[in-house]
């Protein structure tokens, strides 16, 4: 009984003595963050186009308000890319990536990857939908697909992929696929944010399909902020 | 009076394009095509004149569409092309609509002159919605029906678009109607009813009448599957037009034609299956070369004629080849025999125009996001006659959109 309770103390006094020491780490350490803002001009709302539209059978009412309401800023499509430049990296292929098809709209909009990334298409609308690119060197074509289809395509081109439907001429998105593992998007704000980044020196790039690639080098260092933002322009 | 009515819808492109949030775009289309020697643009879209290969502007379409507030919109094309003669027609105003649309509201009302609610084609007529370059026979194929004189066997047959009274296709080729649409989405993707009173039945091919015509339009529009998009449309209503040849008579709007049509669509992967049966009856006046024909009291006889048509176009994707496609296009269009009115004499012309079958094939490349090419070969026999390359039509359209 007597061993028992020696080993129970004992166990009890290195838990807590670990525990103060994790604390301890925890609360005298400080982030290494690099975030900025990124700004654009202000977007244009080019959902209702003359093509397309009025040349179709209608069979769904309009619902752009309810759309619009959920809808992401074009500013939430800026993806921030870091490009390590004293160290070596892998831009290993993505576990997971999709862009969905709904209210026949695709989401999201701009879609970072990495390179060899099987991106996976869902149609959630109740009509058909088609995807297709035809950037050179990654042509596909998914054909019609009905709802809840899910069509994977690996993507390995890398920069901008453009992706189209064959049906709904208004849908367009973007695929952006980018040689580092390092990326982040803005929020709704144009705040952008990495935490515990490797200490080093840093390429920043803000990129939307839509706007001219701006660029930026920092250095990152320990325990330390670095900003940087970004002004968009065409 | 045509110049005056252009500039009053230049005159309100230009205040939409000054007032309102507006989007532009357009495109042009150019061709290189060849026809056979006995070509016309009345039997196979290419006039004689222009049957040897050579290189044209086909259309040039500026779009507008204008958010004007409060659930307005504006749409219209301003369209420039050597449809027709093969040389440039003055440029147009060939759609205007103001449409109210409501958000999330199932109704939406057009008026002014629009996308006629009828059939499949008028969807499809642009260059850049089309897997082909010749329309079907229905809307393209003149026939022996005149909107001044109606029944009258020398419609179809000569003179030059534009120029002469060369009668009408079953149902117009602009695919526009002028008026007032409504645009009811019953069921959410599974049903719609579109119901247009307009100027004209379906068969007029001009923006205003200058008769007190008047007809209905209408589309019922249903997709039991997914795959399966389905339409029956109908149309009834007066189409003639007033003309030196016919004013010695009176009640011109008392001749009508009826249109009744199915469509659907019928698509999974990369192939799709389209088409439309389309009906049409007419009740007409006569005319030969002695003039119209009349009863004992001086009054048009009415003739009773009836045509159908249908054709069924298969579109293949060819996915190892993006961008591309394979189409092919069956058609004929029968003329119905006819029971010669009382008491006016004899056309002895029964059936009223000559059966004509058509074969297509297209192969279409999009070049890029907004360039597309595509190569089309028709060819097309009439009843009792061998087929021959005399009516074989070849073109090439690229589009380019912007």
């Amino acid at each position: 009984m007597g061993l028992i309770d020696k080993f129970m103390n004992k166990t009890i006094l290195l838990f807590l003595f670990f525990t103060i020491l994790i604390l301890s780490d925890f609360s005298f350490a400080q982030e290494t963050r690099v975030y900025g803002r990124v700004f654009m001009p202000a977007e244009q709302n080019r959902s209702r186009t003359f093509r397309g539209r009025i040349y179709r059978n209608r069979l769904v009412r309009q619902v752009l308000h309810k759309q619009d309401e959920n809808k992401r800023s074009a500013i939430e499509d800026v993806i921030i890319a870091a490009y390590p430049l004293s160290y070596d990296t892998v831009a290993a292929p993505l576990a997971k990536a999709q862009i969905l098809q709904k209210n026949a709209e695709f989401i999201p909009n701009v879609l970072p990857i990495t390179p060899g990334t099987k991106v996976d298409f869902v149609n959630l609308d109740k009509f058909y939908h088609n995807v297709f690119s035809i950037t050179p060197g990654q042509k596909f074509n998914i054909g019609r697909r009905p709802t809840g289809t899910v069509v994977p395509e690996r993507i390995t081109k890398t920069g901008f992929v453009k992706l189209f439907c064959d049906i709904h001429s208004q849908m367009n998105a973007t695929i952006v696929t980018l040689k580092t593992p390092i990326f982040t998007q803005a929020n709704k704000n144009g705040v952008y944010l990495f935490k515990n980044l490797r200490p080093g020196t840093y390429r920043l790039e803000a990129i939307h399909p839509d706007f001219d690639k701006v660029s930026s080098t920092i250095r990152v260092e320990k325990n330390k902020d670095t900003e940087e933002s970004f002004t968009l322009t065409r | 009076m045509h110049k005056l009515r252009l500039l009053f819808w230049v005159l309100l492109f230009n205040a939409s394009l000054t007032f309102a949030q507006v989007d532009l775009n357009g495109s042009l289309d150019l061709e290189m095509s060849y026809g056979g020697k006995t070509s016309s643009f009345l039997k196979n879209e290419i006039a004689n004149d222009f049957r040897r290969p050579h290189l044209a502007i086909n259309q040039f379409n500026l779009f507008l569409f204008s958010d004007m507030g409060s659930d307005f919109f504006f749409n219209s094309r301003l369209q420039w092309d050597t449809w027709g003669t093969g040389k440039i027609n003055p440029l147009r105003i060939t759609l205007a609509t103001l449409s109210w649309e409501p958000q999330d509201f199932p109704v939406t009302v057009n008026i002014g002159r629009f996308v006629s609610p009828f059939g499949l084609y008028p969807k499809r007529s642009l260059a850049s919605n089309s897997s082909f370059v010749n329309g079907p026979l229905a809307y393209n194929y003149f026939i022996n029906i005149s909107d001044t004189r109606g029944f009258w066997p020398k419609a179809g047959e000569s003179g030059a678009y534009g120029v002469d009274d060369v009668g009408l296709t079953t149902v117009y080729f602009g695919g526009y109607n002028t008026g007032a649409m409504l645009d009811w989405v019953i069921r959410e993707n599974a049903l719609n009813l579109a119901l247009a009173f307009v100027n004209a039945a379906s068969a007029s091919q001009k923006d205003y009448t200058n008769l007190q015509n008047a007809a209905i339009v209408g589309r019922l529009g249903f997709a039991p599957f997914i795959f399966w998009q389905h339409g029956i449309s109908f149309s009834y209503g007066s189409f003639m037009e007033k003309d030196p040849v016919n004013n010695t008579f009176d009640r011109l709007e008392r001749f009508r034609q009826m249109v009744i049509a199915t469509d659907w669509v019928l698509a999974y992967t990369y192939f799709e299956l389209s088409g439309e049966f389309i009906y049409a009856r007419w009740n007409v006046p006569g005319l030969t070369s002695t003039g119209f024909k009349t009863d004992f009291n001086g009054e048009l006889g009415e003739f009773k004629l009836s045509n159908y048509s249908y054709y069924v176009d298969l579109k293949f994707e060819p996915p190892v080849l993006t961008g591309s496609y394979l189409a092919f296009r069956y058609e004929t269009m029968v003329f119905e025999n006819y029971d010669h009115p009382k008491t006016v004499s004899i056309i002895a012309l029964n059936p009223w125009d000559t059966d004509v079958t058509r074969y297509s094939a297209a192969v279409g490349y999009k070049i890029s996001r907004n360039i597309l090419l595509k190569l089309a070969v028709t060819d097309q026999k009439y009843k009792n006659n061998p087929a021959g390359i005399d009516d074989v039509t070849i073109r090439s359209i690229l589009t380019f959109l912007f």
